[in-house]
């Protein structure tokens, strides 16, 4: 059954929160959670003639549907396409930095923040340093490898597998959890 | 469902909530989807009305055929006898026959506008193989009530003849009906029932047309066809841009020209010059910079594009341009840009995002354009082109 600006209204009252969260989780980052909870929305209004369900729970799925979309989207564009907030004329919600906070403590990112420190001091110390230069200080892998004294090749090497065991080490503890 | 969210630690997702919510009561409204369904009709004389599909003409047949009366509905029916063709008249900017537009009254007394042209006392329309054909009584563009407006964009079968044609039915108590287009004002001529027409090179968007109605107690109302947040029309009527922030990973805002009509909007025939999107470098700033503002200036030229790669650009066939564009690190925190060195002084506001962006003459040197951003705390900052920008990060990630 189609859905109209009430309809639309009321899954923005009950969901947008948790669809922040649910892109601020995937994200780590507020201002794009929010953009694409935005955009979610929009083209959620641009697409509810052709919603056919019925009921809630129906219309939760669709949801979700479209925001796994519009992440997927952010993954392959590397930025929030806005074509369906532009459509409507909109602009994403502009939120204070306290706000911001709050996403970020609703999403948890804090929390996974520190796993990962916590995963990457339990990496070996060459793992670690190679993850340090290639991808918090973003260094090419020639420079990586000429500050640590390698070959490139080996430089490469510790990258991957030290991206891989933190990989393993997270999935392990978000079974746990 | 979950429970409904009042959003008292989010005030900024209840603010979008209202918006959202009006937004959609307007994409609603019955003039509303009139107009959407004008501005989709695109390339071929076809018709949509305020309710539903109407009828499709193929430009292709020698004749246009008018529509089944069976399967047309009452309210884009039209009623024997109740063509008129209102008087205004607008040169086509292709060269071809003048436009006009066609009104009649449907079977359940709505107003039907079609858009035509004129040739020797006849309503037609030239077709892309460069034919004209009468187009029969009985093909409405689109039906409706009180206030219509439209935008009818015209394909053509050469880059840069796109045009598209604006027009309304604004009612007889309608005192002056003004037209801005290209930044340019002007008074347009009505005929029967506050009727007009004009027809502009390009899309809507180029020009950033609006309308401005002025009734007859002096109120104006203005309405955007063209012009919306973040378009930034070109200096001579090329294609216009659109100027986006996007966050490049979690650590710089970046602004970024596109064309403002994507490649999915287009037609083969008359895409912008060169095909494809175009676009142009980006001018980043880091989150955690120094600087609240970030801007930078370069000549583009025809034919240019970047290294291949993440941020990879290309300006395809565009007109060269001096091109200024820049980036504030927090939205909001800056309310003006002014820009010398190019002549007169030239005032911008940023959009929501913190985006600015100016398009110059090529024979303006961009080493030469200063810049005075005025902040929300009312201080004045002062810089040129470079200013807080992060260098490319395809320079900086290469090679991978």
């Amino acid at each position: 059954m189609p859905l109209n600006a009430d309809d639309i209204s009321d899954l923005y009252a009950c969901h947008a929160r948790r669809l922040v969260a649910f892109f601020a989780r995937r994200t780590y980052d507020a201002e794009v959670a929010v953009e694409l909870m935005a955009e979610t929305f929009a083209a959620a209004v641009a697409d509810r003639r052709s919603f056919r369900g019925d009921g809630d729970e129906a219309a939760t799925a669709w949801l979700y549907a479209i925001a796994r979309h519009r992440y997927g989207d952010w993954l392959r564009h590397a930025h929030v396409r806005r074509k369906a907030l532009s459509r409507l004329g909109l602009e994403p919600p502009q939120l204070s930095d306290a706000e911001l906070e709050r996403i970020d403590e609703l999403a948890g990112t804090a929390e996974l923040r520190a796993q990962v420190a916590d995963e990457l001091d339990a990496l070996s110390p060459e793992h670690r340093a190679a993850l340090q230069l290639r991808v918090v200080e973003e260094c090419s892998y020639e420079d990586v490898a000429s500050r640590l004294g390698i070959s490139e090749q080996t430089a490469r090497a510790r990258v991957s597998r030290g991206l891989r065991a933190l990989a393993v080490a997270m999935a392990g503890g978000e079974r746990c959890a | 469902m979950p429970e409904r969210d009042d959003f008292s630690d989010l005030p900024g997702l209840a603010r979008f909530g209202e918006e959202l919510r009006e937004a959609t009561r307007r994409a609603d409204a019955p003039g509303r989807r009139w107009r959407h369904g004008i501005a989709l009709s695109l390339v071929v004389a076809l018709g949509t009305g305020a309710t539903a599909t109407a009828t499709v003409v193929a430009l292709r047949n020698s004749v246009i055929r008018a529509p089944d009366r069976s399967v047309v509905p009452a309210d884009q029916a039209s009623v024997e006898g109740s063509t008129i063709v209102a008087a205004p008249r607008s040169v086509d900017p292709a060269g071809g026959p003048p436009w006009a537009l066609r009104l009649t009254h449907s079977e359940t007394g709505q107003t039907c506008t079609t858009v035509g042209q004129m040739r020797g006392g006849v309503f037609g329309i030239v077709g892309q193989d460069r034919v004209f054909r009468q187009i029969p009584a009985a093909v409405v563009d689109a039906c409706g009530s009180g206030l219509l407006l439209g935008s009818r964009i015209v394909s053509a079968p050469t880059p840069g003849a796109t045009r598209s044609i604006v027009y309304g039915v604004a009612g007889a108590s309608t005192k002056r009906v003004a037209l801005v287009a290209g930044g340019i004002t002007r008074t347009v001529r009505l005929g029967e029932r506050g009727t007009f027409v004009v027809a502009l090179r390009g899309y809507p968007e180029d020009s950033a047309a609006r309308v401005e109605l002025t009734a007859a107690n002096g109120r104006v109302t203005r309405h955007d066809l063209g012009a919306r947040p973040g378009l930034v029309p070109d200096i001579d009527g090329a294609p216009a841009w659109r100027l986006d922030r996007y966050v490049l990973g979690t650590r710089q805002y970046c602004a970024h020209l596109a064309d403002a009509r994507g490649p999915s909007d287009r037609f083969k025939a008359s895409t912008s010059a060169g095909g494809g999107r175009a676009s142009v470098p980006t001018a980043c700033i880091a989150r955690r910079a120094n600087f609240d503002w970030a801007a930078r200036a370069l000549r583009l030229r025809p034919g240019q594009t970047g290294r291949r790669g993440f941020d990879r650009w290309d300006y395809k066939r565009r007109p060269p341009r001096t091109l200024l564009l820049g980036v504030a690190r927090a939205a909001g925190t800056i309310t003006r840009v002014t820009v010398t060195g190019a002549g007169a002084p030239r005032v911008l506001t940023p959009g929501v995002n913190g985006t600015f962006a100016l398009l110059l003459p090529a024979s303006v040197d961009p080493n030469d354009l200063r810049l005075a951003v005025r902040l929300k705390d009312g201080t004045t900052q002062h810089g040129r082109p470079g200013h807080g920008i992060t260098p490319d990060l395809v320079v900086s990630r290469r090679p991978r």
